[in-house]
């Protein structure tokens, strides 16, 4: 599958300040994207850059086989953006937005953009300067999806959201995302809510991209493994060396493996280690788990998460 | 065409309240304008009760006129200020960055407007049939572009006016010191007459004309088609350290001749612009 954003070795300084190093990722067409980290990891910086809102100081980045410095507005018009810094013009009324956002789009579905209106109830006569934000981001995401962009890219939407607003948002874009063969790359530190939405996940830290695959092989690689001991268990030398958050109480531990195969692999390894014979349990971990695992060992410098 | 007039009338609810206002002053304009064409009695058909109140009249009219230019001229600053950087160029988050806007598009999109309000209010003050011998015309659109200038590469109005502030103190002191550096060769080599002719004056005025002119036109078109407001920043620096030399480059030298004891006097000359004239020229033309 053609990749429709291909990021390859980019590199941004603020100043002295490494932003972003070495990160380079591809978004297959079609899938949903989701570019994880904790506050200042750099994903904004990654999505400024992709859309040529900053020059990179180094590395290559595409958007649909095009590099970002030449993205020009026939490419643009193809891009659906919603941020949580972007500006609207704020003194327009929703339906003024829509007449503007008409008139310079080319493929502007106005049937489309009337069931846009209706999920996401937004008065067309009201300034969108009177709007509360998540409202002014539903009106964002009106006049970025109304067109059917080939690739929407959504930079913090969520976030400061009430919950009941960000799952109205979140249930609009999975009902379009069931129906559009769109392609969206989504930035986010709410795990919880874009594991709803994305088919991969790249996580970001301090700059560098340490994972990045389909959420599927994250799913089936991070596991919690919960053992029971007849005889109870001395200490952690007895767990695998890369056992993240082990827990042991009495006769049971239990810890998280980064790097899962087979429940076979699992119990040879867990024999290997308690030849007097253990129940094993391995069960999935959501996003949100991986995600803090991850983040929390890569910021005690353990790289075994990798 | 069609994206042009979006993009006016998307600007133009943008800045609807103060376009109001700008309106209203046009047309004061056109009631004073009316007004004072009215107003063409000669005194000497008056008696004197009606005399005075002919005076009072003319009195009122010509504080209303003075007031209305006066607080058109800032609206209209702030109305070209305004719809400039409603679409900011220096801030990424600006909406139409990610927008299919073509950044030539909104130059000619941002020109047109602009160009059409100072075009509308010069042709509002025209009506009013106000003259000025010391206001040439041409004096309009290096302002006009300058303002257009400092708004493109700044983020807001107090960005603005700092900005201006620095820049043209700067640009004069810089000037001042590259001046006197000048002024320091040409009094110790007496060069001052076979470098700078006599008419020189006008010549600095009309060179700093032009570079007001053409710096602000090359730094707008710079900054809308780049986007390198850094770079955009030095073109506008270098273009009124330019304009202050060439606009005080005369007088300045006259000025520094009058250290040489070879040429020159301190008289005023003729045409009354305060600078001093070489001796020369001053015995020439008495």
């Amino acid at each position: 599958m053609n990749p429709i954003i291909e990021i390859d070795n980019f590199l941004y300084r603020y100043g002295n300040v490494t932003a972003v190093q070495n990160l380079s990722l591809q978004v297959p067409e079609g899938s949903v994207y989701a570019f994880l980290g904790t506050n200042g990891a750099g994903k904004t910086t990654t999505i400024k850059a992709l859309l040529n809102l900053l020059g990179p100081i180094g590395g290559n980045l595409k958007v649909f086989g095009i590099p970002s410095s030449q993205l020009g507005p026939k490419e643009l018009a193809q891009i659906g953006y919603v941020s949580e810094s972007q500006k609207l013009p704020e003194e327009l009324t929703v339906k003024e937005l829509i007449d503007y956002s008409r008139a310079i789009y080319p493929t502007w579905d106005d049937d489309f953009c009337s069931r846009l209106l209706n999920t996401l109830s937004l008065p067309l006569d009201r300034k969108i300067s009177q709007f509360s934000r998540g409202m002014k981001i539903k009106a964002a995401m009106l006049v970025s999806l109304a067109y059917r962009p080939r690739l929407l890219v959504l930079d913090e939407p969520f976030s400061g959201l009430d919950p009941l607003v960000r799952d109205e948002l979140i249930q609009a874009l999975i009902a379009l995302f069931e129906h559009e063969n769109w392609t969206m790359f989504i930035s986010s530190h709410d795990i919880d809510d874009v594991e709803r939405l994305a088919d991969w996940v790249g996580i970001i830290d301090a700059g560098r991209l340490h994972i990045s695959g389909s959420l599927d092989d994250l799913h089936a690689r991070f596991k919690r493994i919960d053992i029971t001991l007849p005889d109870g268990i001395a200490d952690r030398s007895h767990l695998p060396a890369d056992a993240l958050q082990p827990e042991i109480m009495g006769g049971s531990a239990r810890w998280i493996d980064p790097h899962f195969t087979s429940e076979a692999d699992l119990q040879r390894r867990i024999a290997e280690r308690f030849p007097q014979g253990t129940r094993v349990n391995a069960s999935p971990l959501s996003l949100r788990d991986i995600f803090v695992v991850t983040t929390r060992a890569l910021h005690q410098n353990n790289t075994s998460v990798l | 065409m069609n994206i042009l007039l979006a993009h006016i009338k998307k600007d133009a609810i943008t800045v609807r309240k103060l376009l109001y206002v700008w309106a209203a002053f046009v047309g004061i304009d056109l009631v004073f304008g009316i007004a004072t064409h009215a107003l063409h009695i000669s005194p000497k058909e008056l008696s004197p009760q009606g005399a005075a109140w002919f005076m009072a009249t003319i009195f009122s009219l010509l504080i209303g006129i003075i007031s209305t230019l006066l607080f058109q001229a800032v609206v209209l600053m702030l109305l070209i200020v305004r719809i400039i950087q409603t679409d900011s160029l220096i801030d990424p988050d600006a909406y139409w960055r990610t927008r299919p806007i073509a950044r030539l598009n909104l130059l000619k999109e941002k020109t047109l407007f602009t160009g059409s309000l100072a075009i509308a209010s010069a042709l509002a003050v025209f009506a009013l049939g106000v003259q000025s011998n010391n206001l040439d015309p041409k004096f309009y659109l290096p302002l006009f572009l300058g303002l257009v200038a400092f708004a493109a590469i700044t983020k807001n109005l107090s960005n603005l006016i700092l900005t201006f502030l620095g820049f043209t103190i700067g640009a004069h002191i810089l000037s001042g010191v590259a001046l006197s550096i000048l002024r320091y060769l040409v009094s110790i080599t007496g060069t001052t007459q076979s470098i700078f002719p006599i008419h020189s004056a006008n010549a600095a005025s009309a060179g700093a004309f032009a570079v007001y002119t053409l710096g602000f036109l090359v730094i707008i078109a710079h900054q809308y088609l780049t986007l390198q407001t850094r770079r955009s920043q030095i073109l506008l620096g270098l273009t009124l350290f330019l304009a202050a030399f060439a606009s005080n480059f005369g007088c300045r030298l006259y000025q520094a001749a009058i250290r040489s004891p070879f040429l020159i006097t301190t008289q005023k000359n003729r045409r009354g612009s305060g600078c001093p004239v070489p001796r020369r020229f001053f015995d020439a033309n008495n």
